[in-house]
């Protein structure tokens, strides 16, 4: 956040000068610097990052607002399952990534490594633009047990996968910086509650809830 | 009188000489109702002592989370599962598994209790206490509640009417900041209130179709403790709903922003942080308590001071184990425990259950701001004979509120691309939900005990939990989740989903009863004025005095409770009667 900025609204709306102690309280929670993340994985491979760069993008692709890559929400993803996913979570999700890069090249009869964006989205649009009985299908298994049959299992653990991935690649995603401060209505100190107003006045979503 | 300015600290622990040690008053806690006590003995002239057992968290300087953003933390405010090991319990809430408030909920390996049936005893051992970290809903008892033990037969008769607390509410009031509305319900009644939060157009749409549809049903802004007007070194709310990281404009009350300051300023006041308080010491001669044995949480050094009159406020559990622990002759179970009921007869307030769904139409309306509080709807059930059902005895309330979906709408269905994506960015449904609180009525089984057999750290018995929800709290939920969702429905709410999974006892963090108020020493530990029958020179007044719960928040209570026993503390002093 700018934190300049931020002090200066904060006393523009205070309605009274801020005490030394305030602004000395406000700086130096400031200087702390939290960010991590960045350099080398801490659950997947080196190797394994531009691909998840990529099936990060085939989810959340650039437009006319920055894409998925542009902000490396897929380094979230990294950190989620390295620092906040339990072991459980963490093994199905492993084997999930192993079973979906084999089903890549299966299909695209090529090494991940060397697919390029289209065959991400080729990929995807294979999982997903799927008629309502297939639908219902991947939903109920994925609602239940792990499956023992060999083909079943594959694509439980192949849309387990995609499924986590994208919802933890969403928080990283809304939840970066970028689109946090400059995409959607970001408003750190709202100075008052209006509980009725032109959507249009606010344009995008609120970024903090 | 400057929130900002430093507190005085004791210099150095070797304190040997007994004059040192001698005090009018201590007060042991430092969270809602010590920091009150605090205030009001040190405003009313008294040399006060006050004790917390955790470390001193000063106001502003010690909100390292204050201005963070989501992105400013590596795992977006989460705590990660190496974190989680060291809060079992507290992470059973909400408030236990974020980052920004990990200093202020306990570490339970470091302060370990024990369960025959589960209970969910959420802590924050501070400078401040719970006062940082709470709800702040703000609401008065009425008669309905004063009375309810009385004419239902459970539990014992409050020695107090809604009269003998109706000024010291309004004194609270006005000095803590309540904005709320005044809405002329008999049984929630009104106070001295700031100006409310406004509702949305959700929320006045519900409030419009409920009230019409079902007389004797209100919805009402809810009433908190934050305050909408500046007031002393105080600034407004600004709507960040970030209060429980510390509020840097002090609008949010908590000790530090509302009530230490204040007695600071009168220069009565010593604050001694990491003060464990292990016994409250008895003059079997005096027929008096003469003070109380700290532990120091640091150097484990055991300290004894003295003082005229003790306040204990270190929340319902902690002060009635002080109290278990504190045997003596006289007092064979502990402190002030003639009647057998001290620990016993624990409440809490019964969730889980309530109604949500989703809202057509407004799409061309939204809000700014992000209020620290959402509507309220008062107890409708067992008011007066209309509404007097043989299904359950007392009533539930429910807090809610209604707002616009965001980007998380789409992070569980099947879509994807860049129509996908930008279509989150647009404000998604109005949605609104609303959620039960219910009484817990006063069950004497419903208690706690002390564990020597498992000491903690600094060698003091810890606390087992044997207590649960019972069948008029299960009738209750599930009353409260079924009359939700008939009155979503009555508004026009889509997609209407009840729920009713009742939360073990002490989630709510209303935990209370454990040293109840009552008119007869055999079957009560205080007296009307929170004074222990058989030591009145000790006063409890946090939840632990509770009679009964009702079913609103009950730290306004608490404060309302504490500035009246103090003040009648401080009569009784000069006059010599205690």
């Amino acid at each position: 956040m700018q934190r300049r900025t931020a002090i200066q609204s904060i006393s523009a709306v205070l309605g009274y000068s801020l005490t030394p102690t305030m602004i000395t309280g406000l700086i130096s929670s400031c200087k702390e610097e939290r960010k991590e993340g960045v350099g080398n994985p801490l659950f997947f491979e080196l190797g394994d990052m531009p691909i998840l760069g990529k099936l990060g993008e085939a989810f959340l692709p650039r437009t006319e607002t920055p894409g998925a890559m542009d902000v490396k929400a897929h380094l979230f993803v990294d950190v989620f399952l390295a620092k906040l996913a339990n072991v459980n979570d963490q093994k199905l999700f492993k084997r999930g990534f192993k079973a979906w890069k084999n089903d890549f090249e299966q299909v695209t009869k090529t090494a991940i490594e060397g697919a390029d964006q289209s065959a991400y989205k080729k990929n995807l649009d294979a999982h997903y633009n799927i008629d309502g009985g297939q639908r219902k299908e991947v939903n109920e298994l994925l609602a239940g047990e792990e499956p023992s049959e060999s083909l079943s299992l594959n694509k439980f653990l192949i849309y387990n996968f995609l499924k986590k991935f994208k919802s933890v690649l969403m928080l990283g995603y809304f939840g970066s910086e970028e689109i946090g401060e400059n995409v959607l209505s970001y408003l750190p100190v709202p100075g008052e509650y209006e509980g009725c107003i032109p959507a249009a006045d606010v344009g995008n979503t609120w970024s903090l809830g | 009188m400057n929130p900002q300015r430093k507190i005085k600290y004791m210099a150095n622990l070797n304190l040997k000489s007994k004059s040192e040690h001698d005090y009018d008053a201590i007060v042991v806690g430092t969270g809602i109702s010590g920091g009150w006590a605090a205030k009001e003995l040190c405003e009313g002239g008294l040399k006060t002592l006050v004790l917390e057992r955790g470390r001193d968290v000063k106001h502003i300087v010690d909100y390292p989370y204050m201005n963070e953003d989501p992105w400013d933390t590596e795992t977006k405010n989460a705590l990660t599962t190496e974190e989680l090991k060291e809060k079992p319990k507290q992470s059973r809430t909400g408030i236990g598994r974020r980052k920004d408030l990990k200093n202020l909920t306990v570490n339970d390996l470091e302060h370990p209790y024990f369960e025959d049936k589960p209970f969910d005893w959420i802590r924050g051992y501070q400078v401040g206490g719970r006062s940082l970290i709470w709800g702040r809903k703000s609401f008065r008892l009425s008669d309905l509640d004063f009375e309810a033990n009385l004419k239902d037969g459970h539990g014992v008769d409050w020695p107090i009417r809604y009269k003998d607390i109706a000024p010291w509410y309004s004194y609270v009031e006005k000095h803590s900041g309540i904005a709320g509305n005044r809405d002329g319900i008999p049984h929630l009644p009104d106070g001295e209130f700031m100006p409310p939060f406004e509702l949305n157009c959700v929320e006045n749409l519900a409030k419009a179709k409920i009230e019409e549809t079902f007389p004797g049903r209100y919805l009402i802004n809810s009433r908190t403790a934050n305050i909408t007007v500046p007031k002393d070194d105080r600034g407004k709310c600004m709507t960040r709903n970030r209060c429980q990281r510390g509020c840097p404009f002090g609008a949010s009350f908590s000790s530090q922003t509302s009530t230490l300051p204040y007695a600071e300023a009168t220069g009565n006041m010593t604050l001694r942080p990491h003060s464990i308080v292990s016994q409250v010491l008895y003059d079997a001669d005096k027929k008096k308590a003469v003070g109380v044995r700290v532990i120091d949480a640091i150097t484990k050094e055991v300290i004894e001071y003295r003082a005229k009159i003790i306040f204990l406020n270190a929340s319902a559990m902690a002060t009635a184990a002080i109290l278990l622990h504190s045997k003596s002759d006289c007092f064979p179970d502990g402190l002030g425990n003639d009647s057998g009921e001290l620990g016993h007869n624990i409440m809490d307030h019964a969730m889980g259950a309530g109604a949500r769904g989703t809202v057509e139409g407004f799409e061309d309306k939204y809000y700014k701001g992000r209020r620290p509080a959402g509507f309220y709807i008062p107890r409708f059930r067992n008011i007066d004979k209309a509404s007097t059902t043989d299904r359950f005895l007392r009533g539930y309330g429910y807090q809610g509120r209604a707002e616009r979906s965001g980007w998380g709408r789409g992070q569980n269905n099947a879509a994807f691309g860049g129509d996908f994506k930008d279509s989150l960015m647009k404000p998604g449904p109005w949605s609104i939900r609303m959620g039960g609180f219910a009484e817990c009525l006063p069950y004497h089984e419903n208690h706690m005990r002390l564990n020597y057999d498992t000491l903690d750290q600094w060698g003091q018995p810890t606390i087992i939990f044997d207590a649960e929800f019972k069948d008029n709290e299960k009738k209750l939920c599930e009353d409260a989740a079924a009359s939700g969702a008939e009155m979503l429905e009555a508004v026009g709410v889509k997609n209407v989903k009840a729920t009713c999974n009742i939360t073990n006892i002490g989630l709510g963090i209303h935990e209370m009863g454990t040293a109840r108020m009552g008119r007869d020493p055999e079957s009560s530990v205080l007296n009307g004025n929170n004074q222990i029958h058989t030591v009145p020179n000790v006063f409890v007044t946090d939840g632990a005095a509770m009679t009964s719960s009702a079913c609103q928040n009950p730290s306004l209570t608490y404060m309302a409770l504490t500035a009246r026993a103090a003040n009648y503390a401080i009569k009784a002093l000069k006059n010599n009667t205690i």
